[in-house]
């Protein structure tokens, strides 16, 4: 019997900082920005977050649960004119 | 001394932090041109090169300066938005220099984007300098929209081609006296820098002409020099130029003079 997991469609993609991404995750399992976060091995504090187009604040990392096909920013730093 | 929002500055100078040889130039052309504002971004990080942006980070604080955040490179007043957000969070400032992008060759921005987004970062508390052209109605809108900084172009970012329209940045200054004026892009020399003061702008800010200088430092150096003499000249009341000549050396007494006007034989 095939498994659930087996089908693409059951996978959890997101685009992080414009590449598509597979979390290791089913798609209809809840994934917190702060889970995703760990899983693509940001490390530290200097770095902002938003999700389609909106920020999300440091302090709502946990309770702010991505969708597949859901669109993550993740933002550091840098030099500017 | 300066009193921009509730900081005092006494370097008119507001200098980027962009494309600089390497983090000493950047370091050493702040600390030699005692520029107290610099221009800073935020940027798409893998989780590898968090690195870069927490060495970058720690240079930074490692120097007495107040940071500007910048929304280089948004298109859309939401992403200017979303990213003023996001570094209020990052470098702790409710600054925000804000650009937002209309034409790729220019780099002009979008004014109405610009308004859009500068109405609802004001309400929300943020220092806003909107990065725009020289056009009235653009500077009108964005006053009121809670801007009490205003930062016309000179020419197109990264051009060094100076004032292009002269006329306009002095309508600009005589229409809103009151404002605080920053000349921000395309100055590329020191008397670009000097020129801007004289019109009576309050302050300029530039990147380009010192970090892709022969010497970064020195360069700076220099535009902080440039910038408090146009600064001093306009202090001391220029004078008005004129069509014709006018003598500097009185005209009584001319040797030689004859009642004709001739000279004698």
């Amino acid at each position: 019997m095939e498994n659930d997991s087996d089908r693409p469609e059951a996978l959890f993609k997101i685009r992080v900082n414009g590449r598509e991404r597979v979390m290791p995750r089913d798609a209809t399992l809840p994934l917190s920005v702060r889970e995703a976060l760990t899983i693509l091995g940001y490390p530290g504090r200097h770095f902002a977050v938003a999700v389609n187009l909106h920020f999300v604040a440091r302090g709502l990392y946990e309770t702010t649960q991505l969708k597949n096909g859901d669109s993550l920013e993740i933002v550091s730093p840098m030099q500017g004119g | 001394m300066w009193k921009l929002g509730k900081y005092e500055i006494k370097n008119r100078l507001l200098l980027g932090s962009a494309k600089y040889p390497s983090p000493h130039a950047l370091r050493d052309s702040i600390q030699r041109s005692g520029a107290e504002i610099v221009t800073v971004s935020l940027r798409r990080q893998s989780a590898a090169g968090c690195g870069d942006g927490e060495r970058f980070w720690q240079l930074l604080r490692s120097m007495n300066i107040r940071l500007l955040p910048n929304t280089a490179g948004c298109r859309s007043a939401r992403e200017a938005i979303t990213t003023a957000r996001m570094a209020r969070e990052v470098f702790g400032t409710d600054w925000i220099k804000l650009e937002t992008v209309g034409d790729e060759y220019t780099l002009q921005p979008d004014p109405f984007a610009l308004v859009e987004a500068a109405n609802v970062l004001c309400q929300e508390g943020f220092e806003v300098f909107p990065y725009t052209t020289e056009d009235l109605v653009v500077a009108e809108r964005l006053l009121a929209a809670g801007c009490r900084i205003l930062m016309p172009w000179a020419s197109p970012i990264g051009s060094g081609q100076g004032i292009a329209n002269e006329r306009a940045l002095r309508a600009m200054r005589a229409r809103f006296p009151d404002v605080h004026l920053i000349v921000d892009a395309g100055i590329g020399t020191p008397s670009h820098a000097a020129r801007a003061m004289e019109l009576g702008f309050d302050g300029v800010l530039l990147n380009s002409a010192v970090s892709q200088a022969g010497d970064p430092p020195r360069m700076a150096e220099a535009f902080s020099l440039a910038i408090a003499a146009g600064r001093a000249g306009f202090k001391a009341g220029l004078m008005e130029s004129r069509e014709f000549a006018s003598p500097s050396t009185p005209v009584p007494g001319t040797p030689f003079w004859h009642e004709s006007g001739e000279a004698q034989a």
